[in-house]
């Protein structure tokens, strides 16, 4: 039943690190599960891994930092109510958490605002490791970085276009209204702009998807 | 719809502007072609890691405790249990790394490394581990561990030899009957994993682990 580790293949690769992980290091998918089933520890855990994320995202969205920790806070327990149907042939953790913060952000929005938004602001939204130090870029992950350079240095009305979709939830319709041009001009920015952040992940990850944010063991 | 058309709106799909109608045909072709499949698949990740861009940011301080006071009550659970499996994967790690460390060393050191284990098992009203190698083509492709407790559980742990994929995990009970537990995303090297389960370990005889591609990993708990 219990076997040695010296009866093991002598392979030195195979043996190191150590085949355990303590709780506390759990992968992403591990700690919702815990987090869904209502388990204290892994409850907390959760929220602290993804809180910086989650309220990240909500205050770009959103601007403002009680409407921010408003959405934030209902992310998680949306999360809480839904741990069961993730499926992590999917979607990341991360990014599925991600998604249900960015709609609660647009709902918020939607309440809120009824002005057009500013052209030039979503230029300016903050990206990941805009300002950040030559030590903090690099705990970045290498797709986030190269995806965030790519996005910076799209064509503005590109860059404006795949934004508005992906971060803010804009249709198309309502993407040729805001800009003023045709309907197929918009779908043709969208296209083309999403070709070239593909490219800069594909290229670099010609395998099968690779791993969130869990800690591998 | 073609291939070309579907490829042509594959990111359209992906950031929800596409029509009901091209989304329902899209879809309806998707279905029958891997390819284009893969193609909408690649973009539903770019349209997903553009949310990872945005910076960022410390919540307010409280912000962890005014989240999990808004979770219903009643699936709450004590902290007890939390402390029994934490200190139960402790133990596992203790149990493995003790055996090691006691081949070929005196009876005696052995010897305090179980009874160690056993006050351990006892303070949490465990009852005993089993670990198994996880086989597979090619060989030992990682390890499974179980413990009889209250609950019981499993943990898998695949090697850097399992390729990329989501695993469906399922127990083999001595009755012959398979339950499903859930499944292991597995990307790159080494992953764990671990479930509990509705019933004793004692009445698990294997675990298996079935990729995508039909892969299928073994590992026998019990005889």
């Amino acid at each position: 039943m219990t076997r040695p580790e010296s009866a093991l293949p002598t392979d030195p690769s195979r043996r190191a690190p150590a085949p355990y992980q303590p709780v506390w290091s759990l992968s992403d998918e591990a700690l919702l599960a815990g987090y869904g089933a209502g388990d204290p520890g892994a409850s907390a855990a959760f929220v602290r891994r993804f809180q910086s994320r989650v309220f990240g995202l909500a205050m770009t969205l959103v601007g403002d930092p009680s409407t921010a920790e408003e959405v934030a806070q209902e992310a998680f327990v949306r999360a809480f109510r839904h741990a069961s149907a993730f499926d992590p042939r999917r979607a990341r953790v991360s990014t599925w958490l991600l998604a249900i913060t960015r709609n609660l952000a647009i709902d918020a929005l939607r309440v809120r605002r009824s002005e057009p938004m500013d052209p030039d602001a979503i230029l300016r939204l903050p990206l990941v490791g805009d300002e950040a130090s030559p030590e903090e870029s690099a705990l970045l992950s290498a797709d986030t970085r190269r995806l965030a350079d790519a996005l910076r240095r799209l064509p503005p009305e590109q860059k404006r276009a795949v934004v508005l979709a992906a971060l803010y939830g804009r249709t198309a319709r309502e993407i040729s209204e805001m800009d003023g041009v045709p309907l197929g001009t918009v779908k043709t920015r969208v296209r083309t702009a999403m070709m070239t952040l593909r490219k800069v992940l594909v290229d670099e990850h010609p395998g099968p998807r690779h791993g969130g944010s869990g800690d591998d063991v | 719809m073609t291939c070309d058309e579907v490829k042509a709106l594959a990111p359209e799909l992906a950031l929800n502007l596409a029509s009901g109608e091209q989304r329902a045909a899209a879809l309806g072709h998707v279905a029958r072609c891997p390819s284009c499949r893969r193609e909408v698949e690649a973009m539903s990740e770019v349209a997903d890691a553009i949310l990872l861009l945005a910076p960022p940011a410390e919540p307010p301080p409280g912000f962890e405790s005014r989240v999990l006071s808004r979770l219903p009550a009643a699936r709450r659970r004590p902290w007890r249990r939390v402390l029994a499996v934490a200190a139960a994967v402790v133990l596992t790690a203790a149990l493995s790394s003790g055996l090691t460390y006691a081949m070929g060393a005196h009876d005696r050191h052995l010897a305090a490394e179980q009874r160690e284990q056993q006050a351990g098992l006892a303070a949490v009203d465990g009852r005993y581990f089993a670990a198994a190698p996880l086989l597979g083509e090619g060989g030992r492709q990682g390890q499974v561990f179980g413990y009889a407790g209250r609950p019981s559980w499993v943990y898998v742990v695949a090697g850097s030899g399992m390729s990329g994929d989501v695993y469906t995990v399922d127990v083999v009970t001595s009755a012959g009957r398979k339950v499903p537990l859930g499944s292991m995303q597995v990307w790159d090297g080494r992953r764990a994993w671990g479930a509990l389960l509705p019933f004793d370990l004692s009445r698990v005889a294997s675990v298996q682990l079935v990729s995508g591609s039909g892969t299928t990993y073994s590992a026998q708990l019990h005889p």
